[in-house]
């Protein structure tokens, strides 16, 4: 029936073709329609535009197909760069991980193996971290450090002061260093702190973490350093003023230049002090003050040796309370005495003063308010004494030779070299001034005679008699010399003729009543025989007016001797 | 009387006094993209833009070019048109009409009638 059809109408023949080609993918076939217009054209044509649309819908789907591949391509290769980034940037991000884990562990036991105290703590005051040694001086672990404040860990002031100087790091952003001390059951200890902020990324300061060590000992020892400074400053100026004061008694000619000097020197060294300086009277049997010093002085003026304990015992005596120590009685004395006056000193020191084995005196220091420091003192006292005993001996041994070498020592009188140097100073001056010097030559008369009777020692007894006779009754600024065996020479400054000779008649009277006792019984009156001239009227030199008074003398002796002669 | 009336030589158009425009294939025409094209120029410059129903006489169209038939569904057509009636009298041009409506699926109201009288009067409910 269908193959009747299809051999009537050959149309059916290309319908079947060309779904046969459809059926096959053909998508491009096409049929061409018969001018009839009738059902089998309008199949055709339907079967026309459904081959376009399926044409249509395979090319777009293939189309689609290859875009889908290639997105797919696209997208694989895309996510196999992104597994390969991951993967890089897992293994960076494990490396980095690891090093900051080994830095966090490093660190960690950088802190828990520091001595310091290291803490870091939160805007809230609660500790995030102490490391072992921090948490240890607590008696705490570190874990039961954690989440406390400082309150709860330390005094409520120590935490406060300690909180104030966190908050300051807070509020600037800026690491603070600060020094603080705490009282801990060992006493009081230094802490020096450096408070360093934390930061987030954003620059905010997030916590602020503590170093804190401790420097008692830094700071014990740097105590120690400015005391031995001082002390060795202090010491320094001692021994600059000990030699000043050396230089002054070296340079000092007589007691009181010393006396001066010691005076200037202690109230220098020993400043609110009070001394006296006591030296042995000529018989040895007294000690009298020379100098003092200070506005009160609780000691005698003059005491015995055996009322210092000092001079008992050959060395320092030092009593740092009068109130309970044993005083010396010439402190225990005079404070008793006048206890209404003025108060015992707090404290004092006697210092024996040797010099060429020989105690010379005492000095005496007293304070009235740094009784503790008498033992600090005490070393400088001693070296000043010994300074002031030696200078003092010096003096002394000086004065000796001195007079030794210008006096007469028989008679105590200027010798005849002394006389010499005196007429050409006298001289000297008396040209300067315009003035006249009286000089008188007188000698015993008779002595020869008077040794040859009595014996040399009556003589010697003699001539010391009568120069103590000459120094007592002539000025001070008169010369007496000794000139030669019973031969004296006078020299009077500024003397006139008539006044020369009224002194040598004024010696030649009372001369003829002195009293001389030899080995207790009394020897026989004698009398002088005089010269007299004068400078410049008897000669411009010391010679030519000697040898004028000379001859005047001479003259005496031979108009019968006991009288005065003028040249 | 009939208003902006264009005629060439595989159509004509023209808009009738109620309104509707009229869009006539000369016998025998294979519709392409570029006739398409054409005679919705055509269609817009007499409506002048405004949305207007439209009764498309194919019942003598011999065949519609696949792009010709998506550009008649497309939505610059839907913007420009308010209805369209597909008038058909063959069955080739039944069949053009059904695979339109029914593979195409034009985006604005479309129906197929074998009666203009009647296709007119559907496209009137479309009038503004």
């Amino acid at each position: 029936m269908i193959s009747h059809r299809v051999a009537k109408d050959p149309r059916l023949q290309q319908i079947i073709d060309f779904l046969a080609r459809l059926a096959r993918g053909d998508f491009e076939a096409r049929m061409t329609p018969s001018d009839r217009g009738d059902g089998i054209d309008a199949i055709i044509v339907g079967q026309n535009m459904l081959a376009e649309e399926l044409q249509a819908s395979f090319e777009a789907l293939h189309g689609a197909r290859d875009e889908l591949e290639q997105r797919v391509m696209e997208r694989t290769a895309d996510l196999e760069k992104a597994n390969e980034e991951l993967k890089t940037e897992i293994a960076e991000r494990k490396q980095a991980e690891e090093t900051v884990r080994e830095s966090q562990e490093r660190y960690r036991t950088l802190a828990e193996s520091a001595q310091d105290h290291i803490f870091i703590i939160d805007r809230e005051r609660h500790l995030q971290y102490m490391n072992s040694s921090s948490a240890a001086s607590l008696r705490l672990s570190p874990k039961e450090t954690i989440g406390k404040t400082l309150a709860e860990l330390f005094p409520a002031q120590v935490a406060e002061r300690q909180w104030n100087a966190i908050q300051r790091v807070f509020d600037a952003g800026k690491p603070f260093a600060v020094q603080d001390t705490i009282v801990s059951p060992e006493g009081a200890r230094w802490l020096d702190a450096q408070l360093i902020p934390l930061l987030t990324k954003s620059g905010e300061v997030r916590s602020v973490m503590g170093i804190t060590r401790d420097i008692t000992e830094l700071k014990q020892a740097e105590e120690k350093l400015a005391a031995k400074v001082t002390e060795l400053e202090r010491r320094n100026n001692e021994i600059t003023s000990l030699n000043e004061m050396g230089d002054l008694l070296q340079t000092s000619l007589d007691a009181e230049e010393v006396y001066a000097a010691i005076k200037q020197s202690f109230q220098k060294l020993f400043p609110d002090w009070s001394g006296t300086l006591y030296m042995f009277n000529a018989s040895r049997n007294l000690l009298e003050t020379v100098t003092a010093w200070g506005e009160v002085a609780s000691s005698e003026d003059i005491f015995a040796p055996e009322e210092c304990r000092a001079l008992r015992r050959g060395r320092v005596y030092q009593v740092e309370d009068t109130s309970t120590g044993v005083l010396c009685q010439h402190v225990a004395r005079k404070t008793k005495a006048a206890e209404d006056d003025f108060p015992a000193p707090a404290g004092y020191l006697c210092v024996p003063m040797m010099a060429k084995s020989e105690t010379i005196g005492t000095l005496y220091l007293e304070t009235a308010r740094d009784p503790e420091q008498l033992s600090a003192k005490q070393p400088l006292a001693t070296a000043m004494s010994e300074q002031i005993a030696l200078a003092l001996a010096n003096l002394r041994l000086h004065e000796t030779l001195k007079r030794q070498s210008i006096r007469d020592p028989l008679t105590g009188l200027f010798n005849r070299r002394y006389m010499e140097e005196s007429l050409g100073r006298e001289f000297s001056r008396a040209v300067r001034k315009q003035h006249t010097v009286g000089i008188i030559m007188f000698d015993i008369d008779h002595f020869k005679n008077f040794n040859d009777t009595h014996g040399h020692d009556a003589g010697d007894a003699v001539l010391q008699d009568l120069g103590a006779f000459l120094q007592k009754h002539f000025r001070g600024e008169d010369i007496i010399c000794r000139y030669v065996g019973e031969e004296f020479v006078l020299i009077l400054p500024d003397a006139s003729l008539d006044d020369t000779r009224k002194r040598a008649e004024f010696l030649r009277e009372e001369v003829r009543h002195l009293d001389v006792y030899h080995r207790g019984k009394p020897l026989n009156k004698f009398t002088l025989s005089f010269g007299v001239a004068v400078f410049p009227d008897r000669g411009n030199d010391a010679e030519t007016v000697l040898r004028a008074a000379d001859q005047a003398l001479y003259r005496a002796k031979q108009e019968g001797r006991d009288r005065v002669v003028v040249a | 009387m009939n208003t902006g009336e264009f005629k060439s030589a595989t159509f004509e158009i023209f808009r009738k006094e109620d309104g509707v425009v009229v869009l006539r294939w000369k016998p025998k025409v294979e519709l392409t993209l570029a006739l398409a094209k054409e005679s919705f120029g055509v269609f817009t410059s007499i409506t002048g833009g405004k949305k207007t129903p439209l009764l498309v006489d194919a019942t003598t169209i011999q065949y519609i070019a696949r792009d010709a038939r998506e550009f008649f569904a497309s939505e610059a057509v839907s913007h420009a048109a308010s209805a369209v009636a597909l008038f058909v009298g063959s069955p080739l041009s039944k069949t053009l009409a059904n695979f339109f409506l029914s593979v195409t699926k034009p985006r604005l109201p479309t129906r197929l009638f074998d009666s203009e009288a009647a296709a007119i009067k559907w496209l009137k409910e479309f009038l503004a």
